[in-house]
């Protein structure tokens, strides 16, 4: 079985109808850079909660695409746009809209990690603990 | 023929490349089968991801983006990309729901 996250998508309906598509799950590389994007360097030269990035950062990591569409009904497509770009689009929803987005990745992300450490259970059960090599010390 | 100045080639969600400047082309018929190629120039590009199937050459519009599946490509040193191309679908900006 490949260690290489395979590039799926779920839906998410949250209110009026209006869909999210949502990465299944992050790569390493992705997980990494929302971390980052979620920290800050504090005085204390120790890493702090970025605040302007709280639930944001996940938002950004997550979402692949949306139904939302503008005041002239146009889909506002964000499929392809710079983790900037998705930001400032984000940052343009009413804050309501804006909750509702975020506690519904959230939720999806907690689901996703749930369903990971199941599978890590379920393969560790299937293959008991993991496996050395034999050592030789003893063995003259 | 298309000209254009962004675009992008995708692997599934991911973007395996970026590309700034491209030109499409189609030859033979302008209805039914025809080939279509694209020669671009490619600024940013994820080996790994450029190494996936399938791969789609994405060029976005003002009101409409066009994808085309790729079929071959070849990427040279300093960045120039060559494809030949399935034929396009087209994803207008449209809603997904009455409003």
């Amino acid at each position: 079985m490949s260690r290489f996250v395979r590039p799926e998508t779920t839906t998410l309906h949250i209110s009026q109808g209006d869909t999210l598509i949502v990465k299944r799950r992050l790569t390493a590389g992705e997980h990494r850079d929302m971390l980052v994007r979620g920290s800050v360097m504090g005085e204390d030269e120790k890493l702090h909660v970025n605040p302007a990035q709280i639930g944001l950062a996940a938002m950004t990591a997550f979402l692949v695409d949306w139904s939302f569409v503008d005041d002239r009904g146009q889909h506002v497509e964000i499929r392809g746009l710079s983790i900037a770009d998705l930001e400032a689009c984000l940052r343009a929803l009413d804050p309501d809209d804006f909750e509702e987005v975020k506690t519904a990745i959230e939720a999806h992300e907690n689901a996703m990690t749930a369903e990971r450490d199941q599978e890590k259970k379920h393969q560790a059960g299937a293959s008991g603990s993991v496996s050395t090599s034999p050592s030789l010390v003893g063995a003259v | 023929m298309i000209r254009g100045r962004v675009g992008r080639i995708e692997w599934h969600y991911f973007t395996a490349a970026a590309i700034e400047g491209y030109v499409v082309h189609r030859d033979g018929p302008q209805t039914g089968a025809g080939r279509w190629s694209v020669a671009a120039t490619v600024v940013l590009s994820d080996r790994f991801k450029l190494a996936q199937r399938p791969l789609t050459f994405v060029a976005p519009m003002a009101t409409r983006t066009w994808r085309w599946p790729i079929e071959q490509f070849t990427l040279h040193e300093g960045g120039r990309f060559e494809a030949t191309l399935g034929p396009p679908g087209e994803q207008q900006h449209v809603p997904f729901r009455a409003t």
